[in-house]
């Protein structure tokens, strides 16, 4: 349900100039609610960014929003890393490959 | 099923869900009914989604952090987790404000993940160390709704509506990006 206040949240910031890139563990809802960019991940509520204290997925996940944030799409786009709860092993993210 | 019904039901489903018990049920079961009554009650919005191109080099955006976890400052009004309708309002947080001087007040998802460290649904942590890094410019503000989820198109369609006052503040602050995070 959180999603969908998101998207809609998101929607009135993007009208008014400013990008967003929501994150999203409902990937109906967020289709439905038409945000304008949204990454996906297949986790348990309350834990969107990934385990307690798991840095390189925390970090791998911001830089999976911030890289749809710069993404030339069609509005509505959906992205879908396919990560998968505690069996996805995460790497470091270097800081340079925030920038796309 | 009636609004006030709907509402009671998701209070006790939520607190359920904070037992340890009721964590792995939740996560089962719950989490299911939530997407279907989450879907059915959301309006379809893909006919006409805005679209702000991003016009200059991540370094040089600032960018701000919305959450709908609930999450506000210890010293901050907590949100109503009883409210029939919802809570439309918003919490603005310091940027800089220590993981360790925040709360969270929501009742509708288990919290034994964010207890162990906040940074899974606030993730102010990784982005103080990228502002650090400088991959990119931290907004002075950023802003946490909770038990906003019930809520529908009213709150963000009223020009003075909520999300429109958070619009106005990030634009205050020269934000050009936000990150919108669920619980």
């Amino acid at each position: 349900m959180c999603n969908r206040a998101g998207g809609l949240i998101a929607r009135v910031l993007e009208g008014r100039g400013i990008v967003t890139a929501c994150l999203s563990i409902n990937r109906d809802i967020s289709v439905r609610i038409g945000a304008p960019r949204t990454v996906f991940v297949r986790f348990p509520h309350g834990t969107a960014f990934g385990e307690p204290h798991a840095v390189d997925q925390q970090r791998t996940v911001l830089r999976d929003l911030l890289w749809a944030a710069q993404q030339q799409a069609e509005p509505g786009v959906m992205i879908e890393p396919g990560y998968r709860w505690r069996r996805t092993e995460y790497s470091p993210v270097d800081s340079a490959s925030f920038q796309r | 099923m009636s609004r006030g019904k709907k509402t009671r039901f998701w209070r006790t489903l939520g607190k359920a869900a904070n037992t340890g018990l009721g964590a792995t049920l939740y996560q089962t079961g719950g989490g299911t009914v939530n997407k279907l009554m989450g879907l059915t009650q959301t309006p379809d919005l893909t006919a006409d989604i805005p679209w702000t191109p991003l016009d200059k080099p991540l370094a040089e955006c600032t960018v701000t952090l919305i959450s709908t976890a609930g999450v506000h400052c210890d010293d901050d009004e907590p949100f109503d987790v009883d409210a029939l309708e919802g809570d439309p309002t918003y919490r603005v947080v310091p940027a800089d404000t220590p993981l360790d001087r925040l709360s969270v007040t929501h009742t509708h998802y288990p919290h034994r993940f964010l207890d162990a460290d906040l940074n899974v649904v606030w993730p102010a942590d990784r982005l103080r160390e990228l502002a650090e890094d400088g991959v990119l410019r931290l907004a002075r503000r950023f802003y946490g709704f909770g038990f906003a989820g019930t809520l529908t198109r009213a709150f963000v369609d009223e020009p003075d509506g909520t999300a429109h006052r958070l619009a106005a503040q990030a634009q205050e602050d020269g934000c050009d990006i936000a990150l919108v995070a669920p619980a």
